[in-house]
């Protein structure tokens, strides 16, 4: 990303509520979504956000709203990631509405939440201290892409957070091993009006929960599958899972499965990528002409240099 | 007995084949004490001494975690005579590798490189000796090159002239410096390979897998029917009924006990032709097709293919054997998943087989019943039968909470089956159906024959009436099919062809009738596998489902046309 991200005035609350500014597509910035998707984006964040300011003003509409659109994805969310009790968890993109940041409070967990637009993070500590005075949340204005959080033992990184991948990029350098990030993506249809973060991407084994109206949580611990996946300079956090159809590469880290490794699955390999299945299937790769069909999952975790 | 020879070595490197080049007809499958694993032994001769050749599952490695590796781990910690290691040519450095795991467990140990005509240059095996101190051939068991070499081997291991080779380091790298110098280049792929990952490429792949599973359907159904119809039925009706007819009717007097031994579901009639006369036939007909499944490596290349739908059931590709199996016979559908490590999956597997898969005498039924009315109805019933699987499948996955296996599976190259090897995996099948699934199937018709000829059978059927009547729209008479269904699943279907049924009572049937409990010998061998309270589980909710469903059918039908 070119540049500190500046606070902006043309922030939209979307989908989630917890707003954190869409770039507007007719600013300098290069447009991450074109046209009709673009449009719409910015048509749903002003319902949304119309809808939040509503809601914020009456606890129990915020409730009602927390129950609607939050209480099931959190509760699989944490179902997922089996924090324990009173965990330092960082929210990042907590918007007006802090919804995610209390539900964790709740749960016994100390949360700070941030967002890079301070009228976002004002209304939303005003919110609390109105609403669940004694709750523990700490609020302040940070961006993600340049937030320390190697002090935290998870990160929750709201839908619509962007630029979302430069923000993952960057938690999974900071954060200590172990540590946890879970983000939320579009998926299915919706991911024409957002741009999803290819989740296979990050060098790490993604853990998935679907949920209704085209969102699904992602969660990946840092340092699973085998080997801690810090990315050193060379490596591009490219992973077999990733690698085109028909193109080769060659390992730079592979969990240590003996089955994998019988297979030829072994750093400094040469692997081809045959074809690749629909529905999240297996991929089909060849190594030292051997064809082997590997779970998508587990190719995302095959590092290539 | 004669002393104990270990066949041992990585999957698909041909160690079966050459198992059966060793072995004569006496050959067995057992499972290995306290584990679901099978594996087969067979008795063999080798410059005239016997011995007992085993065939241990194949495994990558003895480090794996899994029940078959753990297995093989155990038989190479016993007493063995030695070991037989089968190398695969094309694949040196993973083979070696394992090589160098087994003989650290100090076992007298001979190598055959086998698959040695796939590799340009070949393979040098002398060094091989060299660098592992063990003595090593090549061998190409699908044409039986090197057999009498590895014969004389084995005579060594018998005689007591081979030492265990020297501890080795052991490790990646140790292999990849061994396989190097021992040089095999893979051969180039031919026209075989094309087509192989062809087969698994999306697009021709899963139309083309469409088109082999009808041609094995039919495959099935027709030799199934004929050797039914044409072999074995006229020969038990002309050569084994009528003498014991006579017999019984000879020593037991008319009445009760006559009719539950000779009757219209007399004990010893049933007995011998259920088992005998309707299912062996397509016992016969789908081992034969599954074995040519197997032996060709096209399952893997199918488990691929379906990977992404069964893993919304909490399964993987790999768990697509006993659902093909299930359209066969629900049986050996059950008895197959003995092989799955996890108890949930499991009962995952079987209750989605039992509740959704129609078996081939029932699918045969179905036929007969919907395509006289209309070609359609018949593809509707099985593209619902295809989703009540994918349904139920998801739904007991979940309520269970079975957790995903994350496919790892290597992609053997096709090959033509052999036909000695399919006549000798055919009998070994045979064998065990004919241990496993016709006992309980024979002390089910025992009680199902009492229960027929004295009356208490008819009088569940009044019982059900208003259900069937009310709930499901169908004529009265149409209980006595679902009182027969549970003896026989086909039975729950053809009663029906002289109803005069119209489109949605066929419907409302057909899918009644297939949702429907499993027939009296798949109850015995699910009391067997699970345990009671499973299987009566698994009946009630068979009960229930097709009912619902079938009722909300009929009403929805009625409601709208």
């Amino acid at each position: 990303m070119e540049g500190k991200r500046r606070s902006n005035d043309r922030s939209y609350g979307t989908l989630g509520i917890e707003a954190i500014p869409v770039k507007d597509p007719m600013d300098d910035e290069p447009p991450v979504m074109k046209g009709l998707a673009n449009r719409a984006t910015v048509i749903l964040g002003r319902a949304f956000k119309s809808l939040e300011s509503v809601v914020r003003r009456s606890p129990l509409l915020a409730r009602v709203y927390e129950e609607l659109f939050y209480s099931r994805i959190l509760h699989r969310e944490l179902d997922m990631s089996r924090l324990p009790s009173g965990s330092r968890v960082l929210v990042v993109g907590s918007g007006h509405l802090p919804m995610t940041a209390l539900h964790l409070a709740r749960h016994g967990h100390e949360v700070t939440a941030v967002d890079n637009d301070p009228h976002a993070t004002a209304s939303a500590s005003s919110f609390v201290a109105r609403v669940t005075p004694y709750m523990n949340v700490r609020f302040g204005t940070a961006d993600g892409v340049d937030a320390d959080t190697s002090a935290y033992d998870a990160v929750w990184v709201t839908f619509n957070v962007t630029p979302k991948d430069k923000v993952l990029e960057r938690m999974l350098q900071t954060l200590s091993e172990g540590a946890q990030v879970v983000f939320r993506n579009p998926r299915g249809m919706v991911t024409r009006l957002y741009a999803p973060v290819d989740a296979d991407c990050l060098g790490l084994m993604p853990h998935r929960r679907r949920h209704l109206f085209g969102k699904e949580s992602v969660m990946l611990v840092k340092g699973s599958c085998g080997g801690p996946f810090e990315l050193s300079e060379t490596e591009g956090g490219m992973t077999l899972a990733c690698l085109q159809c028909g193109l080769q590469g060659v390992i730079a880290r592979c969990p240590e499965d003996p089955v994998l490794n019988a297979l030829g699955l072994r750093p400094g390999k040469t692997v081809v990528s045959i074809s690749r299945q629909p529905f999240g299937g297996p991929l089909l790769a060849s190594v030292d002409g051997r064809k082997v069909a590997i779970d998508a999952q587990v190719a995302a975790s095959i590092l290539l240099v | 007995m004669g002393q104990e020879i270990l066949l041992v070595g990585p999957p698909n490197v041909g160690k079966s084949v050459l198992f059966n080049r060793l072995t004569g007809l006496d050959v067995s499958m057992a499972n290995y004490p306290g584990t679901t694993v099978e594996f087969k032994k067979g008795e063999a001769k080798a410059a005239g001494k016997r011995f007992t050749l085993i065939d241990v599952p194949g495994t990558y490695d003895l480090n794996a975690s899994n029940e078959a590796e753990r297995v093989a781990v155990d038989m190479l910690s016993g007493s063995p005579a030695g070991a037989v290691f089968v190398l695969d040519a094309k694949n040196l450095e993973s083979s070696v590798h394992l090589l160098l795991q087994v003989l650290d467990k100090g076992i007298p140990t001979v190598a055959a490189v086998n698959r040695s005509d796939l590799v340009k240059g070949g393979v040098d095996v002398e060094r091989l000796s060299a660098e592992t101190g063990i003595a090593a051939i090549r061998t190409v068991a699908v044409e039986g090159e090197g057999i009498p070499q590895l014969e004389d081997l084995i005579v060594g291991l018998l005689d007591g002239r081979v030492s265990p080779a020297r501890p080795l380091f052991r490790g990646w790298n140790e292999a990849e410096r061994i396989a190097g110098r021992v040089r095999a280049t893979p051969g180039e792929g031919g026209r075989r390979e094309r087509w192989g990952d062809l087969m698994v490429r999306p697009l021709p792949g899963i139309p083309l897998a469409f088109l082999i599973l009808i041609l094995i359907f039919a495959f099935v159904v027709g030799l199934g029917m004929g050797l039914r119809q044409y072999v074995l039925m006229p020969f038990f009706e002309a050569f084994v009924f009528p003498p014991l007819t006579a017999a019984v009717e000879a020593t037991v007097p008319e009445g009760t006990l006559r009719e539950i031994l000779v009757g219209e579901y007399g004990f010893f009639i049933k007995s011998i032709e259920w088992p005998l006369g309707l299912v062996l036939p397509y016992i016969i007909s789908f081992y034969l097709a599954l074995s040519i499944l197997e032996d060709s490596g096209y399952l893997p290349r199918l488990a691929v293919l379906v990977d992404g739908v069964f893993r919304r059931m909490g399964l993987s590709g790999s768990n697509i054997i006993p659902f093909l199996l299930g359209y066969g016979c629900a049986v050996p559908a059950i008895m197959s998943t003995r092989n799955m490590n996890d108890k949930r999956k499991r009962v995952t597997v079987a209750a989605v087989v039992c509740l959704s898969v129609p078996c081939v005498a029932q699918s045969g039924a179905f036929i007969a019943l919907l395509a006289e009315h209309s070609l359609l109805l018949v593809a509707l019933l099985f593209a619902f039968s295809l989703l009540a699987a994918f349904v139920s499948g998801a739904v007991i996955s979940r309520l269970l909470g079975v957790r995903r296996d994350m496919m790892v599976q290597e992609i053997p190259d096709l090959l033509l089956p052999d036909m000695r090897m399919l006549g000798k995996k055919l009998l070994l099948r045979v064998r065990h159906f004919l241990k496993d699934g016709v006992i309980p199937m024979v002390v089910i018709i025992g009680a199902a024959s009492v229960l027929y000829e004295t009356g208490v059978l008819l009088l569940v059927s009044d019982l059900m009436e208003p259900l069937v009547t009310g709930w499901l729209g169908l004529p009265k008479e149409a209980s006595t099919p679902l009182i027969l269904g549970v003896f026989r699943r086909e039975l729950a279907v053809l009663p029906l062809l002289d109803m005069g049924l119209g489109t949605l009572q066929l419907m409302t049937a057909s899918v009644i009738a297939l949702l429907y409990i499993p027939c009296i010998a798949v109850i015995g061998v699910l009391a067997k596998e699970f345990g009671l309270k499973v299987s009566a589980a698994m009946l009630l909710a068979t009960l229930a489902a097709s009912f619902l469903v079938g009722g909300v059918i009929a009403q929805a039908g009625m409601l709208l046309f």
